[in-house]
């Protein structure tokens, strides 16, 4: 895990850049992250903490649905918003799969 | 823990002057007493070798008596107290929000995350964090009460924040289940 190397700003613009979520503030900053228009990852960045401390960083990684490693890439680069949308696709496999999707909806009527 | 007697290199009692929250301790090479050191029960090792009292004689004593290597058990006793504040977690229910009623109380495990704490509730995927325990735990209540007005916006959801609303409405009191 390299996450001393990150802060909550750097976090924060590799969200808004990379994956084009807007944050709202309140007590912290809170952004949604929408995959074919549904919101399926909502992230936490703490105000103010220059370093984010490694319990943190994996609560932080966790809400996103990565973890620690794939949290790294994202913030170091070699992460893009395509790896992360075919991550995010393969842990919600059942959701995203065009069969289910439609038996999703029939449950749903 | 030795008996008293004069042998004994060691001895302490409870000083006077702080109200009994300090110990003095009397360092004897022999049967009269040379130095004192003050020390506040729990973390202050730095203040466990300042000398405060140069002579108090062992009659003036309440005669608590350590063994010769009290002072280094003490002083190792407190690392391990420090280590173990560290890696502790409390878990803990909130039963109300600042804007909330809850019927069902949340529950959340508060940990040492270094320097600073995180409470998180792991049901509903949030955190806060803060420079104390209070901090992290007003935080993620505040953190909770943003969901709740963010779930209550009609977007569309994935599963997994369906069944988080549907979580959160079974945790608020009866007469808030229309905010959702």
């Amino acid at each position: 895990m390299k996450n001393p190397r990150f802060n909550t700003h750097e976090v924060k613009r590799v969200c808004e850049t990379k994956l084009g979520m807007v944050f709202r503030s309140g007590a912290e900053f809170n952004g949604w992250f929408r995959l074919e228009g549904k919101k399926v990852a909502r992230v936490t960045i703490p105000y103010g903490r220059k370093q984010i401390p490694p319990k943190t960083y994996k609560s932080m990684a966790k809400q996103l649905k990565l973890d620690v490693n794939e949290f790294d890439d994202l913030l170091a680069c070699p992460l893009d918003l395509k790896d992360y949308q075919k991550i995010l696709k393969n842990q919600l496999t059942e959701e995203f799969s065009p069969d289910n999707e439609k038996m999703v909806q029939l449950r749903e009527k | 823990m030795n008996s008293p007697n004069r042998e004994t290199n060691y001895f302490a009692k409870e000083s006077e002057t702080t109200g009994g929250r300090d110990i003095a301790f009397v360092i004897t090479s022999d049967s009269s007493p040379k130095s004192a050191w003050k020390m506040r029960p729990g973390i202050d090792s730095e203040a466990a070798t300042r000398p405060i009292i140069n002579s108090i004689s062992p009659k003036e004593s309440n005669t608590l008596i350590y063994d010769v290597a009290f002072e280094q058990k003490m002083a190792h006793l407190e690392q391990r107290l420090e280590k173990l504040d560290k890696n502790q977690f409390v878990s803990f229910q909130i039963q109300r929000l600042p804007h909330f009623n809850l019927s069902v109380p949340i529950n959340v495990i508060i940990d040492s995350d270094e320097d600073s704490f995180l409470a998180t509730a792991h049901d509903l995927d949030l955190f806060g964090a803060g420079d104390s325990p209070v901090e992290a735990l007003d935080n993620l209540k505040t953190e909770i009460e943003s969901l709740i007005r963010d779930l209550s916006e009609h977007d569309e959801l994935s599963q997994e924040f369906k069944r988080i609303k549907t979580f959160i409405e079974g945790c608020l009191s009866s007469n808030e289940e229309s905010t959702l």
